[in-house]
């Protein structure tokens, strides 16, 4: 086997295809762009630099056989935290070249669908957090939230929240330190610090007070069904959502 | 704004109303304005109970002129009552919203000295989150039964869904335990909507995009199954209703001689709402689901129970059998009957294959053949059995064998 390290992202992983095919060992090459990644004895291994052209050429390829949305799904696929992404997309890529056409409904194909799942997770994820996600309004006006997604979504979820809201906001990502921001006319999509001391408007602690009074009001204690509960609104995700705070 | 005290008082009250869903709408935001509407809905959060917050389900009052046996705010039950105004109620939906807690409002009243005068203010209110506000997210109004017709109407032009609750299965049940109410009443207005949503939508004018609902009690009154699913039908044909909600019957803190001490079990909502499902998706008939003495099977799925009453229908052929016979298939969902018809476009499909494609077999391969292989069981006797267990460890795998993104997708569908 030979292992063909690339950068994170899109266009390094178009590069290793490349270079993958150009060495003519495609059929025993694995992709990843995970550093940590353990070699076994006698494996081969290269690290690709990043090269547009080259990555242009593949995605050409890409395009003309799975149409622009093949191209979209790996680039979805690439904001997974999905260990294996590189090597599911590699998979999946090599299918399409080879059959020539859109491949996204042969939904026997083994390699079809744990591509499309991977892509379907981090759309769902996005679509989730459209309603898990939590603003505070800032002493100077501004919405504000901060949250820890499994996947690379903020880029994803930042349209969502300019087409309903007409106020400045920023999405902070905490696990990746990247941000979305919106001041109304221009979105500035970046990796910075977390800010560390944000301070609240003076209604700030009134509305979140009648908010998680209401979560508690709304609830029909006779029916208690947590298992539920937690199926559709992950443990992990509650940290940043105020109304699972203790008093 | 409104204080935490009377907050709880109006919001506890309202939780009953089942209703949560935010979907049907495409309303967009507007250059000044705030919010738009998402077709799919979006759930905010997810209580205790394993219920979604999409909107925020409140009262104007629940200071009541009727006596509705089963309901926590008649009149002759002594409760803590309180109202709020339109400015409150808007200012309350705007920081809501604003911190994505909601998706928008649904707003209902308790009959506040009359049904105009409740109607009047249910109408205030929405007019000025819409104008005044500039409010562009979902809005679900509750209609007040035997309010002016030209009130409810005019409501109907500012809100993206309305409902007007059928309350109980029967007249005659509806008699007894809500006797100011009267099926006319309810359905009167309901017809005037359906009406003027077809005629707008001629029109090209924006009236009520996200349609009808309503909902009834189940368990407080003694209609079977099959009426309550006979009913279910007609108003999805007669009034081309989105959605009919099934809440069942919690007793709350009160006994009375017309209703049950106890509350209608979960499971025989759980299965009402499969069967609804059948009826909306998947072809079936109120008819064909229901048993000889008018009720479901307890221990199978609805579909479940139609297919063994039905075994000279199965197997069918995977590869070729129409989508309509395939979702009649126990376990096959609108989702993998898609697949199955996309895949075998491209190649044979075998039994391997569907589980490659994620086809859930453990009930589906009883009822199909893939290639012309069958791989169920043949004996009557143990394919129930094998059924009842599939049905057993289905409650305890249900959420944890669906995948995440799965999930999501029946929240927003109201599949399960
Ligand atoms: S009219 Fe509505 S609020 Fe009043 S008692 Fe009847 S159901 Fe309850």
């Amino acid at each position: 086997m030979k292992v063909y390290f690339f950068d994170d992202g899109q266009t390094g992983f178009y590069s290793a295809v490349f270079r993958a095919y150009e060495q003519k060992r495609e059929n025993d090459a694995y992709l990843t762009s995970l550093t940590s990644f353990q070699c076994a004895l006698g494996d081969e291994s290269e690290r690709v630099e990043t090269d547009e052209t080259k990555a242009a050429r593949v995605q050409k390829s890409v395009r003309l056989y799975g149409g622009t949305k093949a191209d979209k799904d790996i680039e979805t696929a690439f904001r997974s935290d999905c260990a294996e992404k590189a090597q599911i997309a590699f998979l999946y890529l090599k299918r399409l070249l080879r059959e020539k056409r859109d491949i996204s409904r042969s939904f026997s194909f083994d390699e079809v669908m744990p591509f499309n799942t991977l892509v379907d997770k981090v759309w769902l994820e996005r679509h989730r957090f459209t309603g898990f996600l939590r603003f505070e309004e800032t002493k100077n006006g501004l919405l504000y939230a901060e949250y820890a997604p499994d996947n690379d979504i903020t880029d994803l979820l930042a349209p969502h929240f300019i087409k309903r809201i007409n106020l400045p906001f920023v999405i902070c990502d905490v696990k990746r330190s990247r941000f979305a921001a919106w001041n109304g006319k221009e979105l500035a999509l970046f990796n910075a610090d977390i800010p560390t001391n944000v301070l609240r408007s003076q209604f700030e602690k009134n509305v979140n007070d009648l908010w998680r009074g209401y979560f508690k009001a709304t609830n029909v204690k006779e029916r208690p069904h947590p298992k539920q509960q937690d199926g559709y609104l992950p443990r992990r995700y509650r940290k940043f959502m105020s109304e699972f705070d203790e008093d | 704004m409104i204080d935490g005290e009377r907050l709880k008082i109006l919001t506890e009250s309202a939780k009953y109303d089942v209703s949560c869903s935010s979907s049907g709408s495409r309303r967009a935001n507007t250059p000044n304005g705030i919010g738009n509407a998402s077709f799919g809905g979006i759930c905010h959060s997810f209580t205790a109970d394993g219920r979604c917050i999409s909107l925020l389900k409140i009262l104007m009052s629940n200071k009541c002129a009727y006596d509705c046996q089963y309901c926590v705010n008649r009149r002759s039950n002594d409760v803590p009552r309180a109202s709020a105004t339109p400015d409150e109620l808007c200012q309350l939906v705007i920081e809501f919203y604003k911190r994505n807690y909601i998706e928008g409002l649904f707003l209902s009243s308790a009959v506040e000295r009359s049904p105009d005068c409740t109607m009047e203010l249910l109408l205030e209110t929405v007019i000025k989150l819409r104008k005044q506000y500039c409010f562009n997210g979902y809005i679900h109004l509750k209609g007040i039964p035997n309010a002016d017709p030209l009130l409810i109407e005019r409501a109907g032009a500012y809100v993206d869904r309305m409902s007007f609750n059928i309350e109980l299965p029967s007249e005659k049940s509806l008699k007894l335990l809500a006797p100011q109410k009267s099926k006319n009443a309810i359905v009167r207005p309901m017809r005037m909507l359906t009406n003027d949503i077809a005629l707008k939508k001629r029109e090209r004018s924006k009236f009520l995009p996200a349609g009808q609902t309503t909902q009834m009690i189940v368990g407080a009154s003694p209609e079977t199954d099959g009426q309550i699913l006979r009913l279910t039908e007609g108003l999805y044909d007669a009034y081309r209703l989105k959605r009919v909600y099934y809440s069942s019957y919690v007793p709350v803190n009160f006994t009375n001689a017309n209703l049950p001490a106890a509350g209608a079990k979960l499971l025989r909502e759980h299965r009402l709402y499969q069967a609804d499902w059948l009826l909306r998706f998947y072809g079936f008939t109120a008819e064909e689901i229901v048993r000889e003495d008018g009720f479901l099977e307890e221990e199978y799925d609805p579909k479940c129970a139609w297919a063994i009453r039905h075994m000279d229908k199965f197997p069918v052929e995977v590869n070729t059998a129409p989508v309509e016979t395939l979702v009649r298939v126990p376990g096959i969902g609108i989702r993998s009957a898609y697949r199955i018809r996309e895949a075998r476009k491209y190649a044979k499909l075998d039994y391997a294959d569907l589980k490659k494609m994620r086809v859930v077999l453990k009930r589906a391969r009883h009822f199909i053949t893939a290639d012309g292989k069958f791989y169920g069981e043949e004996n009557y006797g143990r394919l129930k059995n094998a059924l009842l267990l599939a049905e057993k460890t289905d409650n305890a795998e249900q959420l944890s064998f669906l995948n995440g993104a799965e999930i999501v997708k029946s929240v927003i569908t109201g599949e399960l």
